[in-house]
């Protein structure tokens, strides 16, 4: 969205931590969930609420910027008014976004493509969007279930990000990226050094270990090759242990799909929009009662298809960032990089 | 465990070999450490695929009543059953969404499943390489070492309180171990749920509902929601709203949970497919317990039993229909 400016500086464990209280002090900051049962992304009142994650977080920063339920406004049909204030959003104050793997930092770049970029913005994205900063932290140790790399992602890719943070053994190197990501790190008014060769090394040590831990289960040459045909034979075959659950769609950081309802009781009602998936069969439900996504062979397909066909068509870019929770969590361990194997290798 | 994959594999290829059935559904080994995946057969080569262990969580007579007409007419599946699971597929029976004389229940008597949960807490980033179990541990080697488990302190909930490790119905049965039956006892965590005050029920079930994120995994991996347009899709009426607030939530979940009286096995597949581990459980569990004490009753052991619901009998408690001080 602006100007790529890279710089980059060292701190110390204790740089950091000072780095983090002055963040804290001044911002409003949000960072994943921990492996806990609290949901989605919460708000960081002190150092202690904030921790880093092995790979991405259990939810994606989808939560935060398109949360599962939003109410756009409300209204009274009696006195014909609608009150659109939004008591989260009407405070303009910066937020920033601590703690993403890049992974989650580029599906918030594809989400870019989908409400600000492409088309008509939209209002409550694009107000959360315009006051938050991300500073993202490259990956150390990605998990058995991540395939960033296939998917254009990796350990250190910047994508959305204002600032990277590479956090080695005993210190960090801080990357800004952005001229956000230098105003954030000169507002908390720490006097760095510049990162000496030694430190680069080790950085690119870790990366490298980084790469040689992901799974590739598939490679981006096998996206590259054989085009998904969306007559073929195999969608049957894939979609016969699907439970049909909507649980890849709603953990996916990149799928965006809602549904808007008008809520009314008396002359008083809300107009919500609220998170829905392709996987579900009310999905494309028409008034008739035709359905023409009418069993899960359609439906999966067209999941698959829309993150690696109609998006390369729309957006030229792949929704998947291969951060693997569509992978964690199903319940009957349907992979998707195996789906994308077995059509890569036309079984 | 080996002996029993080969009792399985031997006797699903003499199953097709002979056309005593035309698909079968078991285990395969999972992409993860310590998964399965469901994995459904039709030809003989296929066979050496299937698995047996303590991580073979899916009740798999979810898929019988979409699959049986999409196969050619007539096709038997063999269907690979724990005790719980059969109980399921008897329970489908019972409400006339299959028929006996199609499927071909291959029993297995089930020592209870693993919760993957409890062995992966702390591995510290440690790559599992293999696992090994026995009647008494789950073993875990990881590139850091080796890990041990005991089997019974690992076991998922609903497997910690199985009634029927057995099948209560089968045409085959592979033996590990003895496990008869036993009586239905309370389960006493939900035994300790039910002495709590009302408010501090009324916390832990917010507390449970307020991490659904409506993906209806749990709909969707119980065999006993097979109702073709579930209410919860319906929109004439829309019978509760869209969003994730607490009170559609705990609509869904009620009205599921409600609908699974004297039809709920206790199998766990709900609470295994959770992605935020909701304790559906503690509402599930509550009504088998109920059901039993009430009614003397326990669904999916007979196919010729008459449903819970659908008889009344003169015998039967009131307290429903009237209040008793």
């Amino acid at each position: 969205m602006e100007r790529p400016m890279s710089k980059e500086c060292l701190m110390y464990k204790e740089d950091f931590e000072e780095f983090l209280a002055r963040l804290i002090e001044g911002h409003s900051i949000f960072c994943p969930s921990g492996e806990d049962i609290s949901p989605g992304i919460k708000k960081v009142a002190g150092r202690e609420q904030f921790a880093l994650h092995r790979g991405p977080s259990h939810f994606s920063f989808k939560h935060y910027f398109l949360p599962q339920t939003e109410r756009l406004f409300s209204f009274d049909m009696a006195s014909n008014k609608i009150d659109a204030s939004n008591g989260e959003l009407d405070d303009n104050k910066l937020v920033v976004l601590i703690g993403l793997r890049p992974c989650d930092a580029m599906a918030i770049e594809l989400l870019d493509q989908v409400f600000l970029q492409r088309g008509p913005e939209d209002v409550f994205y694009a107000r959360r969007r315009r006051r938050t900063r991300i500073i993202s932290f490259a990956c150390s140790e990605p998990r058995t279930t991540c395939f960033c790399e296939s998917v254009g992602c990796g350990p250190d890719a910047a994508a959305s990000a204002d600032m990277v943070i590479f956090a080695l053994k005993d210190s960090y190197i801080v990357k800004t990226i952005t001229q956000c990501g230098e105003e954030l790190l000169n507002n908390t008014g720490m006097n760095l050094d510049g990162v000496s060769t030694e430190k680069l090394g080790e950085r690119e040590q870790m990366i490298n270990e980084s790469r040689d831990r992901l799974e590739k289960v598939f490679t981006s040459e096998d996206l590259n090759g054989k085009i998904m045909d969306f007559e073929a034979s195999y969608w049957k075959q894939i979609c016969q242990k699907c439970l049909g659950c909507g649980i890849c769609t709603y953990f996916c950081p990149t799928c965006h799909c809602f549904d808007i309802v008008d809520e009314v009781a008396g002359s008083k009602g809300r107009r919500i929009r609220s998170w829905d998936s392709c996987m579900y069969p009310l999905f494309t439900l028409h008034a008739s009662g035709h359905n023409p996504r009418p069993t899960r062979k359609e439906r999966m397909r067209q999941r698959i298809m829309h993150k690696f066909v109609y998006s390369m068509e729309q957006y030229g870019r792949r929704f998947c960032v291969g951060c693997g929770r569509c992978v964690i969590h199903c319940p009957v361990n349907l992979d998707l990089r195996l789906v994308i194997k077995e059509i890569a290798e036309g079984k | 465990m080996k002996r029993v994959e080969s009792e399985l594999i031997t006797n699903v290829e003499e199953l097709l070999e002979d056309k005593k059935i035309g698909f079968f559904m078991g285990y395969e080994n999972g992409s993860l450490p310590l998964r399965t995946s469901p994995c459904f057969v039709k030809e003989k080569e296929d066979v050496q695929r299937l698995v047996w262990n303590c991580f073979c969580t899916n009740n798999l007579s979810v898929y019988l009543v979409s699959l049986i007409p999409e196969l050619p007419a007539g096709t038997k599946v063999g269907i690979l059953c724990k005790g719980c699971d059969s109980r399921s597929l008897v329970n489908l029976i019972v409400e006339k969404q299959l028929k006996r004389e199609d499927v071909l229940i291959m029993g297995i008597s089930c020592s209870g499943m693993i919760n993957i949960d409890k062995l992966t807490g702390n591995l510290d980033g440690g790559r599992i390489l293999e696992v090994e179990e026995n009647e008494e541990e789950v073993i875990l080697k990881l590139d850091t070492g080796e890990q041990r488990f005991s089997r019974k302190d690992s076991l998922y909930e609903s497997c910690k309180n199985c009634t029927h490790p057995t099948p209560s119905v089968y045409d085959i049965l592979i033996r590990v171990g003895e496990h008869a039956p036993k009586s239905v006892c309370p389960d006493p965590m939900i035994a300790k749920f039910r002495q709590k005050e009302r408010l501090e029920r009324w916390q832990i079930f917010e507390r449970e509902l307020s991490r659904c994120v409506r993906c209806y995994a749990c709909r969707n991996a119980c065999p006993n929601c097979y109702c073709k347009e579930c209410f919860a899709e319906q929109t004439k009426p829309r019978w509760f709203g869209l969003s994730n607030e607490l009170s559609d939530v705990l609509f869904y979940h009620l009205v599921r949970i409600l609908h699974q009286a004297g039809r709920c096995v206790d199998c766990g597949a709900c609470v295994r497919a959770c992605p935020e581990k909701v304790d559906l459980r503690l509402f599930t569990r509550m009504l088998v317990d109920e059901v039993k004490e009430r009614f003397d009753y326990e669904p999916g052991l007979s196919p010729n039993d008459s449903h819970l619901l659908g008889v009344f009998s003169t015998d039967d408690t009131q307290e429903f229909m009237v209040e008793v001080d």
